[in-house]
């Protein structure tokens, strides 16, 4: 940056407007070393808009010089200290030398605002020395956060140590079993293993969920065997770990813990809960998942990943009578069963056909569609005979989704049907995918009965004939 | 639909394009829906590969095959009277409370600032007409980054997906309806003015200053922080001292900023520029 | 009974999560007083539990911002920090938390505060959703 601009923007942030202050501290981004305590001052202004940018800035504005200026704010008050963790953690690995001077600050508060950023920074040059704080720091607070940050920093060879952690007071113990999560440490499980007989049961609950996420023979089995000795939370914590290690035992109270998993709001649990109702390959949970597929509101971002995650679910089951049986419940609502009929005309669900052809009845147009959508992807007579009726339907979706199944099938039963339907058909589209479907029916036959169509269909089929030729040279 | 695959350092090479030229950004898990929504575009351009779409995007002159992109990327269904509790808090709470802070100025500036095919902007109007504002007591400015979809929001012919949420009263008062498609009336057309805007870029959106209240609602979501941070500070720009940001209700700033301070009125989280 | 546990630490944030729901409590999490508000103006909670020290709003933030709004200024509080100063307890106190818990804490702790803050509150006229 130009030493002149640099000079009018270190006097803007100084000015009475605010405007001025927060349009200096964002320019300031630019900058270099002689913009740093200008804006670290900026931090304590009045105006939350020049704060902002300020914070923003530094953040911009990294080196080491910057860091070494911002870390005494760590010992300010609550605002100016949150606000320089968030500036140094955006800062990165350079920070992290930095820091290794505070781990033995006096203040317990500071050697643990130290580990907090060591954690979010997810580097370290030290781990060592984190090993030294997890063993011997008299605060427990610095401890756990000396257990979280080497599980983070996944610091394998603290695995013997965090292990150890596990007999410390029950604060810390949950953060040394966090960190056995993250470093997925077989040696561990034993000793994880014993904590299921630990007298606290959110350290019995914290015990199942690391060993869940773990895994391993003996984690699956230990599981296993514990559903029978407890219940309630602790043992919905268990189904839960169960289901998500892919191993979910057909026991009693198992399918209706992750069937409520599944109704609930958190799509974390969803997700455990479809896995584990997926191994438990129990049909009966095909309709409460697509219950949930149903009632997405696509139009919120993200209800699309999951909808999508469901199908997959439930098109896992393969072609089964509980999915058919959905398809004319009346309980299931319109989106889910519009879900139904497209899953099942993906699976070729023979045994679906005279269910969807019930369905191409239905008031609702998406309904109907989707049926004669999911007829032609099945190869059955009786499924092509509802296709073939379908030409002349009063809706012209539906016709034209029929048509289009014909054609892609190369159905040469529908041919005469489709002739005579162009002779009456007023819409183009229709007119256009009726052609394309008689030229992959039979080409030859149709060309040479083009002179029965009237003019206009000519016209449109002549359109295809050279795009035909275009391909054939090229 | 066709079955061409996406590779991985295709789908790379797109994320980057798409958040180089527009600050939106795709994560990982998305590469599936990607897949999907562009698969049609090659189909319509007949093109065989994902590789010779990216080849197209860059060699092409004009905007239109980047606008293309981004409307596959981030479309979303969208209808009127969206989050009606947000709207009518709006209307009943924060119009007032606006004209009351500006005393002496007579007209109240709103921008949409994601406005997609115009259903926010519009349904912003009826209801100001509804509260008996008159035109000239309001401005609506609209913004998208899709050309496209701005043609859509001028023409203002809707289908009924779109109308579903629009109480009755409404639908009759200022639609006219033929065949299952309607339209709005020229009334409330003309309160609303359309821009392109990229609300990553504070030079896109400088003309949209001295706003009161604007509506950035589930477009957020579209941008990776850094550009999410960049995009609230120029809607914070664009805001006058008291003025009021909407997001999407599933939406969050608390990781984004402090600089707009949070205020509920029946339940509903609006942002202020204190 | 609905409690939100407002903390930027996510150990923390579970930890005190499998306190409360392992006696029977549902709960809602938030990241940081900000996050806290945005959750607290759609959903019902019957108590906010929360850290002190937490980027974008504190918790000292959040009480103040907590008890200045109509509609959100009964809902009981009490602080979970690490600060174990008088002084900064007896400001959450003076800004109107109805407890003060200094961490590492136990379950057992927390629930008995829990449950001696819902007592008073019920004492002085009944305890309102926020």
């Amino acid at each position: 940056m130009h030493t002149s601009r640099l000079k009018k923007l270190l006097r803007d942030i100084n000015d009475k407007d605010a405007l001025t202050r927060r349009s200096a501290a964002e320019a300031l981004a630019e900058g270099d070393e002689r913009a740093v305590y200008p804006l670290i001052k900026a931090l304590r202004d009045d105006n939350f808009g020049v704060q902002d940018a300020a914070m923003r800035s530094l953040m911009e504005i990294k080196g080491e010089s910057t860091a070494y200026m911002v870390i005494p704010l760590l010992r300010e008050n609550s605002f100016l200290r949150n606000t320089a963790l968030i500036i140094l953690k955006e800062m990165g690995k350079i920070v992290i030398p930095l820091l290794y001077v505070l781990l033995n600050d006096r203040d317990d508060d500071v050697r643990k605002f130290a580990l907090d950023l060591i954690h979010d920074i997810k580097h370290c040059t030290y781990p060592e020395k984190l090993v030294e704080m997890l063993t011997g720091d008299t605060n427990a607070n610095v401890r756990a956060a000396a257990a979280k940050t080497i599980g983070n920093l996944q610091y394998r060879k603290a695995v013997p140590q965090l292990i150890k952690a596990l007999n410390d007071e029950e604060w810390v113990c949950f953060s040394a079993l966090e960190a056995l999560t993250h470093v997925k440490d077989e040696s561990s499980i034993d000793s994880i293993v014993q904590l299921l007989q630990n007298p606290s049961e959110t350290i019995r609950c914290a015990a199942i969920e690391a060993l869940g996420k773990i895994g391993s023979a003996n984690a699956i089995h230990n599981l296993t065997d514990h559903i029978s000795k407890t219940g309630g939370f602790e043992k919905n914590t268990t189904i839960k770990s169960l289901a998500q290690l892919g191993s979910v035992p057909s026991l009693p109270g198992v399918r209706d813990t992750l069937i409520d998993m599944l109704k609930d709001d958190d799509w974390e649990d969803n997700l455990i809960a479809i896995k584990g109702l997926v191994a438990l390959k129990d049909i009966t949970a095909i309709y409460p998942m697509i219950d949930k597929a149903g009632s997405f509101d696509l139009s919120v971002p993200d209800n699309e990943d999951k909808l999508h995650v469901l199908r997959e679910a439930i098109r896992s089951f393969g072609c089964n009578t509980s999915i058919i049986a959905l398809l004319n419940d009346g309980s299931v609502k319109y989106r889910g069963r519009v879900i139904t009929i497209e899953i099942t005309g993906e699976l070729k669900c023979k045994e679906a056909v005279p269910e969807l052809k019930k369905l191409l009845k239905s008031d609702y147009r998406d309904v109907r569609r989707s049926s004669i959508k999911s007829l032609g992807e099945i190869d059955s007579d009786e499924a092509k005979e509802c296709l073939i009726e379908a030409i002349t339907d009063h809706d012209s979706h539906v016709r034209k989704s029929a048509i289009s199944a014909l054609g892609k099938k190369g159905e040469m039963a529908a041919f005469k049907p489709l002739m005579n339907m162009l002779k009456n058909e007023k819409y183009n589209d229709i007119i256009e995918e009726s052609i394309s479907a008689l030229i992959n029916i039979n080409s030859t036959l149709f060309f040479s009965r083009i002179k029965e169509l009237n003019a206009h269909v000519r016209k449109i089929a002549a359109r295809h004939t050279s795009d035909l030729n275009s391909e054939i040279t090229c | 639909m066709l079955n061409i695959p996406l590779s991985e350092s295709t789908f790379k090479d797109l994320r980057d394009y798409i958040y180089e030229k527009s600050g939106i950004y795709i994560n990982d898990s998305k590469k599936y829906l990607i897949e999907n929504r562009l698969s049609r575009i090659l189909q319509e351009k007949k093109l065989k590969s994902f590789e010779d779409y990216f080849r197209l995007l860059q060699v092409s002159s004009n905007g239109n095959e980047l606008t293309r992109l981004f409307d596959a990327v981030t479309t979303n269904e969208t209808y009127f009277f969206r989050e009606p509790q947000q709207l009518n808090v709006f209307a009943d709470e924060i119009v007032p409370k606006v004209f009351e802070q500006k005393k002496g100025v007579k007209t109240i500036k709103i921008w949409s600032a994601a406005c997609s095919s115009g259903e926010e902007p519009y349904t912003i109007s009826m209801m100001l007409m509804e509260k008996r504002l008159l035109p000239k007591q309001f401005e609506i400015h609209a913004s998208d980054l899709s050309e496209g979809v701005l043609v859509s929001a001028k023409r203002a012919a809707y289908n009924s997906y779109s109308v579903r949420n629009i109480p009755g009263p409404y639908l009759n008062k200022y639609f006219s309806n033929s065949n299952q498609s309607y339209t709005l009336n020229a009334a409330v057309k003309k309160t609303v003015k359309f821009m392109k805007a990229n609300l990553v870029d504070n030079k896109n959106t400088k003309p949209l200053r001295g706003m009161d209240i604007i509506f950035c609602r589930n477009v957020l979501i579209y941008f990776d922080a850094r550009a999410k941070q960049k995009v609230v500070s120029n809607l914070y720009d664009n805001l006058n001292p008291g003025g009021y940001l909407f997001i999407g209700s599933s939406e969050s700033l608390h990781n984004v900023t402090r600089a707009l301070r949070p205020c509920i009125i029946n339940k509903v989280i609006m942002y202020q520029k204190v | 009974m609905k409690i939100m546990i407002v903390d930027d630490c996510q150990t923390t944030r579970k930890l005190l999560g499998h306190y409360l729901k392992s006696r029977g409590y549902s709960v809602v999490f938030a990241e940081n007083g900000l996050d806290a508000i945005e959750k607290l103006g759609t959903d019902t909670v019957n108590l906010v539990m929360t850290d002190l020290n937490m980027p974008y709003m504190d918790g000292m933030e959040l009480l103040k911002t907590l008890r200045a709004d109509p509609q959100l200024s009964d809902i009981p509080i009490l602080m979970v920090t690490t600060e174990n100063d008088e002084a900064e307890r007896e400001k959450a106190y003076s800004n109107g938390a109805n407890g003060y818990l200094v961490k590492p804490v136990t379950g057992d702790a927390i629930a008995q505060n829990i449950k001696d803050i819902i007592k008073q509150i019920f004492a002085k006229g009944g305890i309102k959703n926020g």
